[in-house]
């Protein structure tokens, strides 16, 4: 038996907000991008009943189920049956429990159960997400177990040679890295953005640079001494078209943070025997 | 990186992703309209997939053939 996925993230709004919002206002907070259409002005539906349906609606009236609301139990419970892109038969489970965590804050713990019944198909590649930033990546993993993917997360600093060393060996002590993938996420102002080139303090450039290749080099590095003696791998670095847009003052980096909502899509691209373990790091200027 | 280690079976490749729909503006593409994150996921989860084994050493475009940059249409961000 498959085991569930499980993951947990910590909000800071009364459970009573969150489950409003989770529920209610989930067109608010779901990725627009992470639907069947990926159209502009989809809307998400949760009907708020045992037996209602969750789906999208597009802005031109199609409607693409995704699952049953078999749990509603507000502020504290909620499970679907979850059958996107499947058939109904197949449908995996999602159960969510809010957590009161004081009177302000609320532990969301989200756990998704039922792979037994995709068979060999699977939960699909197991992405081990890792960041600067720990609710970057938990929100991330969050969209991805929600929607039938399987990440795990942890806090590494890509810029830190041996953090991206130690987390990259025990990842692999489970089992070969087939896909590698490190994005880099960075505020406007930390790449110079807006600001007129004569104006430009160098250090920040240079600052920018260095965060975005040395991060981008070190994680392919070590994937790469990973993935050699197993004679298979593959690295994917990624960066915008910023540099040559035209527009004054955009750099020629950054400006591709989105695009960690891409991640969500690859459990369903990979099948489970096509990437075993696929580790995605996000790199992020301080702020995020 | 990719010489090095694609006789070792390692794919070094990399994906210049555009800004995607849900910004405020987007590039002016021969496409005609913004470009979405799974259409830039989906290069990437190819990239990584036995669907491209041929693919070594690339700097790969998800731009919709990008050539400058305008606001989004409202029809777009509604």
């Amino acid at each position: 038996m498959t085991e569930p996925l499980r993951l947990s993230l910590q909000v800071d709004r009364p459970v009573e907000h969150a489950f409003w919002v989770w529920t209610a206002k989930i067109s608010l907070w779901w990725p627009a991008d992470h639907t069947v259409s990926a159209g502009p002005g989809v809307e998400v539906v949760l009907e708020p009943r045992v037996g209602g349906r969750l789906f999208e609606r597009t802005a031109g009236g199609a409607v693409h189920e995704w699952g049953e609301v078999t749990v509603f139990e507000p502020p504290r419970r909620l499970g679907y049956r979850w059958h996107l892109r499947g058939d109904r038969t197949d449908a995996t489970e999602v159960h969510i429990s809010f957590v009161p965590d004081g009177e302000a804050a609320t532990r969301i713990e989200v756990e998704h159960r039922g792979w037994e019944r995709l068979g060999a198909r699977g939960p699909g590649a197991q992405v081990l997400l890792s960041g600067r930033n720990q609710q970057v990546v938990e929100t991330v993993a969050t969209h991805i177990a929600a929607s039938g993917g399987n990440a795990q997360t942890a806090v590494v600093d890509p810029t830190s040679p041996p953090q991206v060393r130690d987390y990259l060996t025990a990842v692999a002590g489970h089992g070969p890295v087939d896909v590698v993938f490190n994005g880099v996420g960075m505020p406007g102002p930390a790449t110079g953005y807006g600001i007129p080139y004569d104006e430009l303090d160098p250090k920040v450039l240079t600052d920018a640079v260095a965060l975005v290749v040395g991060s981008q080099f070190l994680t392919a590095r070590e994937a790469a001494r990973l993935m050699a003696p197993a004679g298979r791998g593959s690295i994917i670095t990624i960066a915008s078209t910023n540099g040559r847009s035209g527009r004054p003052h955009t750099g020629g980096i950054g400006g591709i943070g989105v695009t960690a909502g891409a991640w969500s899509h690859w459990p369903s691209a990979w099948p489970a025997n096509t990437a075993r373990q696929a580790y995605a790091s996000t790199t992020c200027a301080p702020p995020e | 990186m990719a010489s090095e280690y694609g006789p070792a079976g390692v794919r070094v490749n990399h994906v210049r992703a555009t800004r995607v729909a849900n910004q405020q503006v987007f590039p002016d593409n021969a496409l005609g309209r913004p470009i979405t994150a799974e259409e830039v996921a989906a290069t990437i989860a190819w990239l990584g997939s036995d669907q491209a084994t041929g693919i070594n050493g690339q700097i790969i475009e998800v731009s919709g053939g990008e050539r400058g940059l305008t606001e989004v249409p409202a029809a777009a961000t509604s």
